[in-house]
C-alpha cells in the first residue's frame, strides 16, 4: 500500500472550501441539545466551557494539519500504515473506519428520534433510515466533489435560521449569566468535555486532506471553519442560558428547537416543524462525509472497491438503526460514544503526531547511517 | 450509473409521499381554549372549546366537556364525544379554575410543554370559580368564546394592562429560584362579557393570593418597563392645594397617560436582605380633579412629589401583601442570587429570608407635559 495518495487533478478542491467542509461537518445533530448537557455541569458558566472546548479544538486542528504536513499528500490511513507498519496499521485503520460508521449511526439515530418526537410520531424508523440512507448513498457515489457541494449548500441555505434568533431574544434575560465564574474550574472543564459530541467533525481533515489544493493555505482555512462553528455554539449557548430559567433548561431535551417554538410568522405559525424537517439538510453533509471516509478507508487499506463496501456499510447501518429505538437506548449509545470519541478526536491526534515525528526522526537517522 | 441514480431518486420520492398520518382540516376539531377544573374524586374536569371547519352547520364552535385523571387524558376522553379528531395545535388559551390552582398539586403546565404540538406562546389565565362557567358564557356579542378570550388577552398584554402570562413566561419564572409566577384573573362580567379583574400570585405552583388590577399596574412597574401606559393615581395629600377635589370626596385623582418607566432593584445588604428599588417614571398629566393651577411650576413640583409619594405608599402595600403571602413575584430572590456569590439559594431558603426582606422604595416621578391645556 502506498502512503502517498495523489487524487486526479479534476477531483481536487479549492482550499477555501475547507471552511465549509469543517463548519458543515461540525455543526450537526449535537447542536439541538448540547446546551442542557453543558448546563448540567457548569451551570450559568456553560458558555465558558464552550469557549474552552473551542480553544482546544483549535489546538487539535493545528496538530492534525501539522501531522499531515509531515507526509505531504496523504490521509490518516496512509499515516497509520507508515507509522505502525502493515498489520498494526490495518488494525488502526479498521478502528478508524468503525469510528466513522459509529458516528454515522449516531447522527442518523438522533435525527430520527427528533423527527419522531416532534413531527411524525407514527412513522416507523425503517422508513426514515431507509430514505435518508438512499439519499446518502446517492451523494457518496457522486464522489467527493458532490459531497463538498452539499456542504456548501447546507450552510448557504441554512443561514436564514439566524434571523429567527430575534424572536427568543425578546424574552431573553442575560442577567441569568450572573454571577460569572460561580462554578469552579472542574465543572467548567467537565462541561467542555461534554462538548465533545457536539464539536467533533473537524477530524474529517485527516481524510479530506489529499483532495485539497494549495496545502500550505489549509491551516488558515481550517481555523476559520472551526472559529465559525465555535461562534454558532457560543451564540446558542448564551441564548439558551438567557432564554430558559435554570430548571427549565435542565428539563428541556432539545433547547435549540424549543427556542424556535415561540416563533410565529403570519404564514407559518409553528416554524419549529419546518426547522426540524429542514435539519436534514444540515446533517446530510455529516452523514455523507463520514460514510465516504469509511468507504475510502476500506479502499485505501484493503483495496476493496468503493461501491461494494458502500452497499455493505449501508445495509449494516440500516439493520443497526432498527435496534436502537428508545430514548434510553439512544442516550446510552450517545454516552458510550461520547467518552470514546473524546479520546479519539482530542487525544489521539496528539499521540499520532508524536509517533509520526518520532518515526520521521528514526528514518532520517537511518538514512544518515547508510 | 445514471440508471441507478434515477432509481434512487424515484424510490426517495415514493417513500417520502404519504406515509405520515394525514390530517385533513375538515375532519379535525381544533381546540382553541381549554379550561381545567377540579372534579370529583381527584379527577380533572376539562372544558374544551372546539372550532370546527364545517360549511354546513351555522355554528362552528362546540364546547366539549370531559373528565380524566390526567391533564393529557382530557383530550383523549373528550375524543369519545366528538365526530372530529381533537387536536391541540391551535390551542391559544388555558384557563384554570381557582380550586385547581389552590390545591397546588398540579405542576403548572409542565405536562403541556412536553407535547410538541402545543405552542409555548399559549396564554395561561385563572378565573374565580369554575373555568367551565366562564367558557359556557353565552352572549350575542361573543360568537366564539375561545378566540374572544385570546384576543382580549392579546390586546391587554400588549398595552401591559395585564401581566404577560404565556406558558414560556410562567414556566420561566416558576423554575427560577427566588421568583414566582403570576397569572391574570379573568372573570365573567354579569353574563355579558369578560373582564380582567386581578392578578393571581403563586408560591411554587400554589395559588396563595390575589391582587387587584390597580396593584397589577405597580407590579408591572417593578417587573417590566412601560412604554405607553395609562393610570389614574389617587393622591392622598395633606396639602390644601390638593384637597377638595370633585364630587365632595376628599381625594384628588390624577389621570396619567403615556407613562414611561424603568425600574432597578439592587441588593444593598447581604446578611439581612435589604433591597433598593428605584423607579423612574415620566408621564403626561391629562386631568387632575382639584382646582390647582398646573401652569405654575411650583404647583407642578408639588404634584410630582405627591404623586410619587402616593405611588410609593401603594407599592409598599403591595410588597407587604406579597410578603405576607410569602410569594416573591418581584424576583427579589433572583436579584439576591445574582449578586451574592456561592449563595446556593434554594426556594425553601428564600421563603424564610423573603418574609423579613426590606425594600427601600424610591419613586422619581416627572410630568413631561400636560396635554393641550395648562
Amino acid at each position: 500500500m502506498k502512503v502517498h495518495y495523489q487524487p486526479k487533478p479534476q477531483s481536487l478542491l479549492s482550499s477555501f472550501l475547507l471552511i465549509f467542509i469543517i463548519q458543515a461537518n461540525q455543526v450537526g445533530i449535537g447542536i439541538h441539545g448540547f446546551q442542557r448537557v453543558i448546563f448540567m455541569e457548569a451551570k450559568q458558566d456553560g458558555w465558558i466551557s464552550v469557549l474552552v472546548a473551542g480553544f482546544a479544538t483549535h489546538i487539535v486542528v493545528f496538530v492534525i494539519i501539522k501531522t499531515l504536513q509531515i507526509y505531504g499528500s496523504t490521509d490518516i490511513y496512509g499515516i497509520h500504515h507508515e507509522v505502525y507498519g502493515k498489520w498494526l496499521g490495518k488494525l488502526f485503520n479498521s478502528l478508524y473506519i468503525l469510528y466513522c460508521l459509529w458516528i454515522f449511526l449516531l447522527i442518523l439515530k438522533n435525527y430520527i428520534e427528533v423527527l419522531q418526537t416532534w413531527v411524525f410520531p407514527t412513522v416507523p424508523v425503517w422508513l426514515f433510515s431507509f430514505s435518508i440512507l438512499l439519499l446518502v448513498i446517492y451523494g457518496v457515489t457522486g464522489g467527493i466533489r458532490m459531497i463538498v457541494g452539499v456542504c456548501f449548500f447546507s450552510i448557504a441555505l441554512s443561514l436564514w435560521i439566524f434571523v429567527f434568533i430575534v424572536y427568543p431574544l425578546r424574552y431573553t434575560d442575560f442577567g441569568h449569566l450572573l454571577p460569572v465564574m460561580e462554578s469552579s474550574l472542574v465543572p467548567i472543564l467537565k462541561g467542555a468535555y461534554k462538548m465533545t459530541l457536539t464539536i467533533l467533525g473537524f477530524e474529517i481533515l485527516y481524510v479530506i486532506y489529499p483532495y485539497m489544493e494549495k496545502k500550505e493555505k489549509l491551516q488558515k482555512y481550517a481555523h476559520i471553519g472551526v472559529a465559525a462553528s465555535n461562534f454558532v455554539y457560543l451564540l446558542l449557548m448564551l441564548l439558551a442560558i438567557g432564554y430558559f430559567s435554570p430548571g427549565q433548561l435542565l428539563s428541556t431535551i432539545w433547547p435549540t428547537l424549543t427556542l424556535f417554538k415561540i416563533v410565529k410568522l403570519p404564514f407559518i405559525e409553528r416554524i419549529e416543524y419546518f426547522a426540524v424537517t429542514f435539519w436534514l439538510l444540515i446533517i446530510l453533509p455529516n452523514l455523507m462525509l463520514y460514510l465516504w471516509a469509511a468507504v475510502r478507508g476500506v479502499k485505501q487499506s484493503f483495496g476493496i472497491s468503493q461501491k461494494k463496501t458502500l452497499w455493505v456499510f449501508a445495509t449494516l447501518i440500516f439493520v443497526f438503526s432498527l435496534f436502537i429505538n428508545t430514548r434510553i437506548k439512544i442516550n446510552r449509545f450517545n454516552d458510550i460514544f461520547a467518552s470514546l470519541a473524546f479520546y479519539f478526536t482530542f487525544c489521539y491526534p496528539l499521540v499520532l503526531y508524536a509517533f509520526a515525528l518520532l518515526k520521521k526522526k528514526i528514518n532520517t537517522y537511518k538514512e544518515q547511517m547508510k | 450509473m445514471k440508471k441507478m441514480e434515477w432509481v434512487c431518486i424515484f424510490l426517495s420520492i415514493l417513500l417520502i409521499c404519504g406515509c405520515a398520518e394525514p390530517k385533513v382540516l375538515d375532519r379535525l376539531g381544533l381546540i382553541t381554549t381549554v379550561g381545567y377544573d377540579l372534579g370529583k374524586n381527584g379527577f380533572i374536569l376539562g372544558t374544551l372549546v372546539e372550532l370546527k371547519i364545517d360549511p354546513n352547520t351555522p355554528k362552528d364552535v362546540v364546547i366539549v366537556e370531559s373528565e380524566a385523571q390526567s391533564v393529557r387524558g382530557i383530550v383523549t376522553s373528550a375524543n369519545k364525544k366528538t365526530s372530529r379528531r381533537l387536536t391541540s395545535g391551535q390551542l391559544r388559551v388555558i384557563i384554570y379554575g381557582e380550586d385547581m390552582l389552590k390545591q397546588g398539586k398540579t405542576k403548572i403546565a409542565q405536562t403541556l410543554t412536553s407535547d410538541p404540538t402545543i405552542s409555548d406562546m399559549t396564554f395561561l389565565a385563572m378565573t374565580d370559580g369554575k373555568a367551565r362557567d366562564l367558557l359556557h358564557l353565552k352572549s350575542e356579542h361573543i360568537p366564539d368564546i375561545g378566540i374572544h378570550i385570546f384576543r382580549f388577552m392579546e390586546q391587554n398584554t400588549k398595552i401591559k394592562t395585564m401581566p404577560s402570562s404565556t406558558m414560556q413566561e410562567v414556566l420561566h419564572t416558576h423554575y427560577t429560584v427566588g421568583k414566582e409566577p403570576v397569572m391574570p384573573i379573568i372573570n365573567k362580567n354579569d353574563n355579558k362579557g369578560i373582564v380582567f379583574s386581578g392578578v393571581a400570585i403563586f408560591k411554587g405552583a400554589k395559588l396563595v393570593g390575589k391582587i387587584n388590577t390597580d396593584q397589577s399596574f405597580y407590579l408591572g412597574l417593578i417587573n417590566d418597563k412601560y412604554k405607553s401606559g395609562s393610570k389614574d393615581v389617587v393622591i392622598r395629600s395633606d396639602s390644601p392645594k390638593l384637597k377638595g377635589g370633585h364630587l365632595g370626596s376628599h381625594k384628588t385623582v390624577a389621570a396619567l397617560d403615556s407613562i414611561q418607566s424603568s425600574s432597578n432593584i439592587k441588593l444593598i445588604n447581604k446578611e439581612k436582605p435589604e433591597f433598593a428599588l428605584n423607579l423612574k417614571l415620566s408621564a403626561r398629566l391629562l386631568e387632575i380633579t382639584s382646582p390647582i393651577d398646573v401652569g405654575n411650576p411650583q404647583n407642578m413640583k408639588l404634584i410630582e412629589k405627591e404623586i410619587g409619594k402616593s405611588m410609593k405608599k401603594d407599592i409598599e402595600n403591595l410588597i407587604a401583601y406579597c410578603q405576607s403571602k410569602n410569594s416573591d413575584v418581584f424576583g427579589l430572590g433572583d436579584t439576591y442570587k445574582r449578586t451574592v456569590r456561592h449563595s446556593n439559594l434554594t426556594d425553601e431558603k428564600w421563603y424564610k429570608m423573603y418574609k423579613d426582606a426590606k425594600v427601600n422604595i424610591n419613586v422619581d416621578f416627572t410630568v413631561k407635559r400636560t396635554g393641550l391645556n395648562e
